[in-house]
């Protein structure tokens, strides 16, 4: 606690002041070591001495420093024994590679596309629409045997939600392999595919995001409903070996959710039927 | 091991509103350039063995000691000794010093920070310390820091041989040649984690830009590992340990490697 203690304000501005200086080895020792006790004491210095760090990097990789500050730079980031300096510079270097530019591009999380926001929300929509429906029909169900058929119908929607509800056109999406069948995930709308069998695997690929879990859901003609459990995705696609798949009526309504998260909703819906 | 530093990082950043894990880690980057000109200015590592992180542990170990442990400032004659407040409280109950190996209390205690005072009946001066902001209490780990460094080095005396992995300060010695080429980034980019690149990319709010700090402290850890892998077992064991895994598994890892010092630091102690 022997430090000098010194006027905050002017303190501060003294460190950014000599920020540069600092970085290219340029100030002698007792500098060096007022500035980095601010950056230590005061709070967001230590993102003002980044970002200057940064910028000053930038530079020197552009070629935009002036001509006595390369010898500087390279003394400081390159021709160093302080290895956390030759990590900043060697990190910020392969930022700026194209080999990491395609790293980065492979594992950018796909966004929903326009056309799945409307089939979410319409599923939305269709349920609420469809409660709403339940809740008249049971006031009416004792005194109309006719209602009685068309709540009938309506229950089996309720099983069954989206399809039936302005599904927008559906679309090649889906191609059967040895390994299962294969389902786009670059799709807009509803993905179709034409199947000999009810197929033993499903696989979704290129997943959006290969950080989250995802799970498929499966309405069958027959009524069944299986859900799979949560899939981590590996090479970003996701397989689901459908237990006694054979047992479950063609088409299929299959639905791959967000199981990530606690709402759960529909990221993509195919329909599968049989050739 | 974390555990035990749970208390001196609280106190340090009293008004945090950030888990453990993440003071900690803002706790090492604020003090990093200092505990780097720190080590190079009194105990330069081909030397102590030491490296900033180490030494900020270290310094936060010190701090641990003090805040929990019976401690007693020192006030002497013909010199004027520190002595620093550490809980409020201690406004009521005063703070006892050691004079000469008697413990006295000061009490009440001066209002004003960084105030020079006297010892009340020997006239011994001492300059108080409220630590009531979080600046003071980092400039009281500072102090430790360059303590422990100048502690260090004498320590050491004049017979101990360089070690010979570790460059030495002020010569520019690359022990992996220049870095840079294709399959340079290659190995980095196959012991680290895609989502990390994008991260270190980002721009934005004040959240976007600390997942971009702590994806490039991964980034830079991996590079040091690949260095160090050259010469240092312990980063062959993590440079293995990443070119099994996977994704998000490196970035643990990676995390692991950042806070190695603190288990170094619990292993010593036992």
């Amino acid at each position: 606690m022997n430090e000098p203690v010194r006027n905050d304000a002017v303190e501060r501005q003294w460190a950014k002041e000599h920020f540069r200086s600092y970085l290219l080895g340029q100030l002698n020792e007792d500098d060096t070591e007022r500035l980095t006790m601010a950056v230590a004491i005061y709070s967001g210095l230590v993102d003002d001495l980044e970002d200057v760090e940064s910028e000053l990097i930038d530079a020197y990789l552009d070629r935009r420093l002036v001509a006595d500050e390369y010898e500087s730079f390279e003394r400081q980031y390159v021709h160093t024994d302080v290895l956390d300096n030759r990590a900043k510079f060697q990190v910020q270097r392969a930022l700026r590679s194209k080999e990491v530019e395609r790293t980065i591009r492979a594992a950018a999380p796909v966004p929903m596309s326009s056309l799945r926001r409307p089939l979410a929300l319409s599923l939305l929509a269709a349920s609420a629409a469809l409660i709403l429906a339940g809740v008249l029909g049971g006031l009416y169900y004792t005194k109309s045997r006719a209602l009685d058929q068309a709540l009938a119908e309506l229950k089996v929607k309720q099983v069954r939600p989206g399809p039936e509800i302005e599904t927008p056109p559906e679309q090649p999406a889906g191609s059967s392999t040895p390994e299962g069948l294969i389902l786009s995930a670059k799709i807009s709308g509803v993905g179709s595919a034409v199947v000999t069998a009810p197929p033993e695997h499903l696989i979704w690929t290129p997943v959006p995001d290969y950080r989250d879990l995802y799970r498929f859901r499966i309405y069958s003609a027959g009524g069944q409903e299986i859900t799979s459990p949560l899939l981590n995705p590996q090479n970003n696609t996701i397989t689901y070996a459908v237990q006694n798949s054979s047992s479950l009526t063609l088409p299929w309504d299959v639905f791959v959710l967000n199981g990530a998260t606690v709402a759960e909703h529909a990221l993509a819906h195919y329909v599968i039927r049989r050739r | 091991m974390g555990i035990e530093l749970i208390p001196v990082v609280y106190w340090v950043s009293q008004d945090s509103e950030v888990g453990y894990t993440e003071t900690l880690l803002e706790l090492v980057r604020t003090l990093r350039p200092f505990a780097t000109s720190i080590l190079r200015r009194y105990a330069p590592p081909e030397r102590s063995g030491l490296c900033p992180e180490a030494l900020i542990y270290g310094g936060l170990m010190e701090l641990r000691h003090k805040i929990l442990d019976q401690y007693l400032p020192v006030v002497e004659p013909n010199r004027v000794r520190s002595v620093t407040c550490v809980w409020p409280w201690w406004d009521n109950t005063g703070i006892k010093v050691l004079a000469s190996g008697y413990v006295e209390t000061l009490r009440p205690l001066p209002a004003a920070s960084g105030t020079t005072s006297s010892l009340e009946g020997r006239g011994w001066t001492y300059k108080f310390y409220r630590n009531d902001d979080i600046e003071e209490r980092r400039r009281w780990v500072c102090h430790l820091i360059k303590e422990q460094a100048r502690a260090d080095e004498r320590s050491l005396g004049d017979e101990v041989p360089l070690d010979e992995n570790v460059a030495q300060a002020g010569g520019p010695i690359m022990k992996r040649g220049e870095f840079g080429s294709k399959s340079d980034v290659s190995d980095l980019v196959s012991i680290t984690d895609p989502a990390d690149w994008r991260d270190a990319r980002a721009k934005g709010d004040s959240k976007t830009r600390k997942r971009c700090q702590r994806a490039t402290e991964r980034l830079r850890s991996a590079y040091k590992i690949l260095e160090l892998s050259l010469t240092q077992s312990f980063a062959k064991a993590y440079l293995h340990r990443l070119v099994e895994a996977e994704g998000r598994e490196r970035q643990s890892i990676l995390n692991e490697f950042f806070k190695r010092y603190m288990k170094n630091t619990a292993d010593d102690e036992k």
